[in-house]
């Protein structure tokens, strides 16, 4: 076990290596002058190069990775010449909310994928062709548009969800910061307004996010009960006397639910990537728009810092899964012992 | 007509007319026009057509028959087990002395575990891999029973101590992958008696075992059986099992009861057609091998050519592990093996499972790397070749496999499969005569041209097993290695199979060599014998003289627990019982392996050579071929029990 984890680490190290060599070899690629787009297309010749030595644009390009490496190594990600700040600073500010979005969302999506799947899964047939019609529409909506269609539903039409402007209303204090996760935050201060307000906003963004997700792996709960069923242990468990509640919840759903464990870490990734686009739908003030205003800035510390950031998360992700599946699963949790 | 075939011993089943509606009081099964059909309606399966069955307390009911002739399917269909879409109809049903008809599904699955214990036939994918042995057998028990948990563990526990298995104790806590398979059944038995129930229903319960685990696992059934008096009805295609355990037979074929009745007269005066031809295909462990045709009055000495010769050969895995990788672990899974199998003949390989037949086998035709000694083949050293000349030497000689369905491509026809061979060794030149070549071979193994242009899933299993057999043929080796060809097989299937290869030896001179755990089949074909035990020949020598004579405790021991299908005999026969499982190999005991097990050296009060001294692969003062890695191999004769061996010499011993 020790071991496994300590080639993870290893791994993880050499993927962040790479993810930060290529990104920035690719943005230095990419054509135009970051200083000239920060100052405009009216300042001087002599004020953008006077930024240019500023930022270190100048300097030959094997020195800008050599500082930027070093940097990284004492945990400076850099400075965003565009807002100003460190790179370290928003993303400290902003990352929460991204997260806090992402993992509601995967909360939503694994609440209504088993069930349903599950359900479609048994005989009454015609659960199995309402979740599968529902799973086809669910994948094929584009997410900006289902989340255009949500807020027309539920803030203009029913007026029950709040204006999908950040996470929550200007008139509500904001509580204490310890995570920077407002749900959490809010339950350690013990103020249920907040709560109950903060949660609000999160629903239609996060539904936003989870439908597609819960489409898909629906379908992935379903094949993988049926395949379940199909094992002799189910058999097993009804010549027992087992009720069929019992052998669902006690035999089939703990072996089924077993893959579906690996696929949620490898779904993070996505839906951390797709909680940019829907961020900007919602004004989710989250590190989406950030990024993308940094990208179109040619501000190379952000962009950067976001690219690492990502492959960090998914190689997390993706370890804390194997590392879970390692404990759910006695055959491999027994065997690397 | 023996229909109702009552044996004495119990009162009251005398009284076959009892007054309708009330259900005698020693009857735990009994069903009348039990049919069973699948599919679509106006085009049904039709699995189980009228079968009726009775089961008493007390009694040992055998239903037999081949594969697919719908004995697990008659089980489920009583217990209501079987899966959605399949149509159950029946005149009459008790069971477990209740009147099935009037009990509701409620009803069915109270008396499911309560009154009727069920043990499925693959103990491995039976169990449910995420939960812990004991708690699986601890819900059995408070399904049916109110009491808490620390008292139905104390019962588990129990249960697991009554089934043998070892430290059940600590083996409570395990789970499934943890346990070999002998303990895996044995946990399923505790399971299923975990109430006990008056009626067992066992569906193959032995046969994905080995025959020393086998032999513990009936002998655990009948104890039990006598001690709680229970009926049980055992599903096999063993008639040795048969022979060995059951009262009453009931044959099936084609979902059709065929004959039925006290298991000495079905097994020595079968009626039925069917049960004769497959009384007839079972091999025997008392029938040898015809004496080769073509041998002739040649003697067996220097004349004779030699196939295949292994000398020292050894495969070492090694694997890593512990924390940091550093431990490493050897696993001798071949240690120090020389054999020879002369032109032409057969070599049987038999042991228990994970005793390296397998990887010996692999590494006689190059697929596993030896870690030290030599193979020879046609008199070809070989070993260390480069990857297109080890191509070249192949045709000489052929592996084939366990599973015939694994290892043919779905998606090829059986024609291109036949032909693959001959293109990549550019054996008969053009396209043409690689045709003529294929349906050759399609006539050699006993198949009609039409097979060239169908799909491996249009075949049965045993013309499965013909297509790798012919496949290996192609190439006109002279060694053909065959891994468990038959196991899978029914017996009259697997006795074409085994004339099929006789035949081909006879006329194609190919020597074999036939690794299998059946010493019956063994028996059947082949010259020469050779036994394994954690890696190493304990005994080798003419097949004639092991089955006669064993000169190794552990030979003794697998020939003792083969059932034979005769009452008589297998019933009076003593048995040695080896217990518990071989040990691992990956830390095998001192002195000589087999230590640990062995009954001999009990016999003998324990002498101490035995954990300090490995015995050396040694023949007897005569010099003959027969060897055996015993110390006290000469001793071994006086105190074998004289029934034991009543199976293997046949009447006239
Ligand atoms: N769920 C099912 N759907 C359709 N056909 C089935 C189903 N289960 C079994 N059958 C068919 O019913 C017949 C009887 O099968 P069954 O399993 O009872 O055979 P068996 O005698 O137990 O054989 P074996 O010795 O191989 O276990 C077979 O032809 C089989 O293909
Ligand atoms: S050497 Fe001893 S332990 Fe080994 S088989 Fe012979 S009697 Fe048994
Ligand atoms: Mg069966």
């Amino acid at each position: 076990m020790a071991s496994f984890v300590v080639r993870r680490v290893l791994a993880t190290l050499a993927v962040l290596f790479f993810a930060s060599l290529i990104a920035f070899v690719l943005l230095r690629a990419a054509p135009g002058d970051p200083a000239r787009k920060l100052l405009g297309p009216q300042a001087s010749e002599q004020a953008v190069s006077a930024l240019r030595a500023d930022m270190g644009v100048d300097r030959p390009l094997l020195q800008q990775y050599g500082t930027y490496v070093g940097d990284l190594a004492t945990g400076d990600l850099g400075y965003s010449w565009r807002t100003r700040t460190t790179v370290t600073a928003e993303l400290t500010a902003r990352l929460p909310a991204t997260l806090e979005l992402a993992m509601t969302a995967m909360a939503i999506a694994l609440l209504l994928a088993i069930p349903i799947g599950v359900l479609s899964a048994g005989r009454r047939r015609w659960v199995d062709r309402f979740s599968r019609a529902g799973a086809i529409v669910g994948l094929g909506m584009p997410q900006f548009w289902l989340g255009l269609v949500l807020i027309l539903v539920f803030f203009t039409w029913l007026g029950i969800a709040p204006a999908p402007f950040g996470r929550i209303d200007d008139t509500v204090a904001m509580p204490a910061r310890t995570t920077g996760l407002l749900l959490v935050d809010s339950l350690i201060a013990g103020d249920f307004a907040a709560f109950g307000n903060a949660l609000s906003h999160l629903v239609l963004p996060a539904l936003t996010l989870a439908i597609p997700l819960a489409a898909y792996l629906s379908r992935i709960v379903r094949r993988s009960t049926i395949d379940v069923y199909r094992n002799d242990y189910v058999r097993t468990a009804r010549a027992k006397g087992a009720s069929e509640t019992r052998v669902l919840f006690r035999h089939a759903l703990p072996n089924a639910l077993l893959p579906i464990l690996t696929l949620s870490g490898m779904w993070f990734g996505e839906l951390m990537a797709g909680a940019l686009l829907v961020e900007a739908v919602f004004n989710w003030p989250g590190i989406g728009g950030w990024v993308a205003q940094s990208i179109q800035a040619q501000d190379y510390a952000p962009v950067q810092g976001a690219i690492l950031l990502g492959a960090l998360v998914y190689s997390v992700v993706n370890l804390v899964t194997d590392l879970l599946y390692g404990v759910v699963d006695p055959r491999i949790r027994l065997a690397t012992t | 007509m023996n229909r109702n075939g009552s044996i004495p011993a119990v009162p009251g089943s005398a009284a076959g007319a009892a007054t309708a509606g009330e259900i005698e009081r020693d009857l735990l099964l009994r069903v009348r026009g039990l049919n069973v059909a699948f599919g679509p309606a106006d085009d049904p399966v039709r699995a189980v057509r009228g079968v009726d069955l009775d089961v008493r307390a007390g009694e040992v009911v055998a239903l037999v028959g081949e594969s697919g002739s719908g004995k697990t399917v008659s089980a489920l269909a009583l217990l209501g087990l079987l899966p959605a879409g399949a149509r159950v109809s029946m005149d009459e049903a008790v069971l477990a002395g209740e009147d099935r008809a009037a009990m509701s599904e409620e009803e069915l699955r109270l008396v499911r575990g309560a009154r009727a214990g069920t043990v499925f036939q693959d103990p491995l994918s039976s169990l449910n891999p995420v939960q812990r042995i004991g708690d699986q057998i601890v819900e059995a028990i408070r399904l049916h029973r109110r009491i808490g948990t620390r008292e139905a563990r104390r019962l588990a526990v129990a249960r697991l101590a009554q089934v043998g298995i070892p430290d059940p104790q600590r083996r409570f806590r395990d789970y499934p992958h943890q346990f070999s398979g002998g303990m895996r059944q044995r946990a399923m038995i505790a399971m299923a008696l975990a109430s006990a129930p008056p009626l067992l229903i066992a569906d193959e319960p032995t046969t994905a075992l080995d025959v020393t685990v086998q032999a513990q696992i009936l002998d655990l059934i009948q104890e039990l059986q006598r001690e709680l008096s229970m009926g049980v009805l055992l599903i096999t295609h063993d008639l040795g099992v048969v022979g060995r355990v059951a009262d009453r037979v009931v044959v099936m074929n084609r979902g059709e009861v065929v004959e039925r009745g006290e298991t000495a007269q079905i097994l020595s005066r079968p009626s039925d057609p069917y049960t004769i031809r497959l009384l007839e295909s079972l091999p025997r462990l008392d029938v040898a091998k015809r004496a080769p045709a073509a041998a002739g009055g040649e003697p067996d000495g220097a004349a004779r050519k030699v196939a295949l010769e292994t000398a020292g050969l050894e495969v070492v895995f090694s694997r890593r592990g512990g924390a940091i990788g550093r431990k490493v672990t050897n696993v001798r899974a071949v240690d120090d093996v020389s054999l020879t199998v002369g032109a032409g003949r057969t070599l049987g390989l038999v042991g228990e499972s994970g005793c390296g037949k397998t990887t010996l086998g692999r590494a006689i035709v190059q697929l596993a790397d030896a870690t030290a000694g030599q193979v020879t083949i046609g008199g070809t050293r070989l070993g260390g070749e480069r990857a297109r000349r080890l191509r070249d030497l192949r045709r000489h000689f052929q592996l084939v496999f366990q599973d015939p369905q694994a290892s043919l491509d779905p998606r090829q026809r059986i024609g291109r499969i036949l032909e693959e061979p001959l293109a990549l060794h550019d054996l008969c030149g053009g396209r043409e005569q690689r045709r003529r070549r294929v349906v050759e071979l399609l006539e050699l193994v006993g198949l009609g041209t039409e097979f060239a242009t169908r799909l491996p899933h249009e075949l049965s299993g045993g013309q499965r097993q013909r297509i790798g057999i012919a496949r290996a043929l192609a190439l006109e080796p002279s060694l053909i290695v065959l891994d468990e060809s038959v196991s899978a097989l029914d017996v009259a299937i697997q006795a074409q199979i085994l004339a099929l290869l006789e035949r081909l030896q006879q006329e194609l001179g190919i020597a074999y060599v036939f690794i299998s755990h059946d010493l019956a089949v063994v028996r059947q074909i082949a010259d020469t014998v050779a036994v394994m035990y954690l890696g190493r020949v304990v005994e080798s020598g003419p097949s004639e003289q092991i089955y006669r004579e064993p000169r190794h405790p552990y030979t003794a021991a697998l020939l003792s627990a083969v059932p034979i299908a005769d009452v008589a005999r297998e019933r009076a026969r003593e048995r040695i019982v080896l217990h518990g499982d071989p040990p691992s190999p990956a830390d095998p005991p001192s002195g000589c392996a087999f230590h640990t097990r062995c009954w001999l050296r009990s016999r003998l009060g324990d002498p101490e050579i035995c954990t300090t001294a490995r015995p050396a692969l040694g023949g007897r003062a005569d010099g003959g071929q027969h060897r055996a890695a015993c110390h006290f191999s000469d001793r071994q004769a006086e105190l074998l029990p004289p029934s034991l061996l009543g199976a293997t010499r046949g009447a006239s011993a």
